[in-house]
């Protein structure tokens, strides 16, 4: 069904928690819980690779109303991933059907190790997406992220002209709040120093005890890109890299810089 | 106005004021760099949004919050928009900028301006405060009304912008003041938009080419300023 058409009596109310613990020497699968349309799947890793958890939408996309909420827990010196099997839609909000909501937590346990790499969000021209992302990370954990967004179906020509995309990012070290942004856009993108020419937005967010060696390696890895307006800093202990620009340019810079800073490919769905 | 609060706001808004505001370019400098901003027409087109979309938009909300939470003594209130302030940085220069004026601030207003508040406010949070939260809290203290206040904020953020893309551009000195009397209906918009914010959350930027500028600068080869 198109869900831009979907009857209002039908709106979703997603939920999936996926928790990772640390046992008997390697990372296992310690709880699982979801509820339509949210999903997940836990493809065999490729050998030396930590367990890997694909979220899927199974409604095939988010619209007006539809309320969203993904946790990802990792434990205490475990090791993980977790992705998206494909890009989020997000359709066109009908006049009176408020807001899509997302709710995302992630917890990464002491010593533990999270790569949030979620594939891009779409956000299609009249859609409203309010999404908060919180990640709280335990003494000596890392966590290595990604959020990437696209405004409007550019492949067919769509521009971003109406609707909302709000999208916030808040990260905690030991409970204290080190990072937080929100990008907000409603309707055009603003001239001056908006958007210049690009369509899509990344962020990518490292956050772990050495991020002197990482931040170096970003930059480098950075400086090879062509086409799309990219840098990285270290803000409050936390490396934060943006790339800005076309998005079929920007996801590949995206896949680019992340294959480098894990040493190693993207899960492969993201690769099909 | 009331008694000393024009005084007040004037000495502490003035970029006479010992905070280091003329070293902040606010990614200004790579902009020109750039050639994002050529003129004084795209000067105050870069400004607008980064008024109204960007910086001021965040920091206004965030002043506002603050000045509302001292003004009613709701110092764990206050204490959580302080460190929200500290952590919505978009680059380690914008943090920068903010965390080192807003110390300045508060350190150079205690000793000229003392008030309980004051001394309170850097006894818990250790000298650390971004400056739109540093302004908001003297402001609050002194009896000086939110709206001025916050008006005074961001004229005088837009000024140091200004001034310091006059010694980037070719610009002359009227060019700047010229795109300052442009940018008084958008400081005006977005002190409305900040005093109209419920809720922090609902706050957001659309300048990722603001961000891209402040990133760019960190490598920039020759630069005039910290930021």
């Amino acid at each position: 069904m198109n869900a831009s058409t979907r009857p209002g009596l039908q709106r979703a109310s997603g939920q999936s928690r996926v928790v990772f613990a640390h046992r008997e020497g390697r990372t296992r699968l310690a709880d699982l819980y979801q509820r339509d349309p949210c999903r997940i799947l836990f493809p065999v890793p490729e050998p030396g690779d930590p367990p890997q958890a694909v979220l899927v939408t199974t409604s095939g996309g988010v619209t007006g109303g539809d309320r969203l909420r993904m946790a990802v827990e990792v434990g205490p010196e475990a090791r993980a991933e977790a992705t998206s099997q494909a890009a989020e839609k997000i359709y066109r909000a009908a006049a009176d059907s408020g807001d899509c909501i997302v709710d995302v937590a992630l917890e990464v346990g002491d010593g533990a190790a999270l790569d949030w790499l979620p594939q891009e969000t779409i956000v299609f021209e009249g859609a409203r997406l309010r999404r908060r992302t919180v990640a709280d990370i335990g003494p000596g954990g890392a966590l290595l992220a990604c959020e990437m967004v696209v405004l409007g179906r550019a492949a067919s020509g769509e521009r971003f002209t109406s609707g909302l995309l709000l999208d916030a990012w808040s990260v905690r070290r030991e409970g204290r709040l080190v990072w937080t942004d929100a990008l907000r856009v409603e309707g055009e993108t603003p001239h001056g120093a908006g958007f210049g020419a690009g369509n899509a937005l990344a962020t990518v967010i490292l956050a772990n005890d050495a991020p002197q060696e990482p931040l170096a390696r970003a930059r480098a890895l950075l400086e090879q890109v062509a086409d799309v307006r990219a840098g990285v800093t270290l803000v409050n202990g936390i490396v934060v890299a943006r790339l800005l620009g076309e998005a079929t340019r920007v996801r590949a810079a995206a896949v680019a810089l992340l294959a480098g800073l894990r040493g190693r490919r993207l899960p492969k769905v993201w690769h099909v | 106005m009331s008694g000393h609060a024009l005084y007040r706001l004037l000495a502490w808004l003035s970029p006479a004021y010992p905070i280091g505001a003329f070293s902040y370019s606010h990614g200004v400098e790579t902009a020109v760099e750039e050639g994002l901003v050529t003129n004084r027409s795209s000067l105050v087109a870069w400004l607008q949004t980064v008024l109204l979309q960007g910086t001021g938009c965040v920091d206004g909300a965030l002043f506002a919050a603050a000045w509302r939470a001292a003004d009613c003594q709701d110092w764990i209130g206050f204490d959580a928009i302080a460190e929200r302030a500290a952590a919505w940085r978009g680059t380690a220069e914008m943090a920068l900028e903010s965390r080192q004026q807003g110390g300045s601030f508060l350190s150079i207003t205690r000793t000229a301006w003392p008030h309980p508040y004051l001394e309170a406010a850097h006894e818990r949070l250790a000298g650390e405060i971004a400056l739109p939260v540093a302004v908001a809290l003297a402001s609050a203290a002194h009896g000086i009304a939110l709206e001025s206040s916050l008006e005074g904020y961001l004229h005088a953020f837009s000024a140091n912008v200004i001034s310091a893309a006059v010694r980037s551009v070719p610009l002359g000195q009227s060019d700047g003041q010229l795109a300052l009397a442009a940018l008084e209906g958008a400081v005006a918009r977005t002190v409305e938009a900040a005093l109209g914010v419920t809720d922090l959350d609902d706050v957001g930027t659309a300048t990722p080419l603001l961000d891209w500028c402040s990133l760019r600068h960190e490598t920039q080869y020759t630069r005039l300023f910290r930021s």
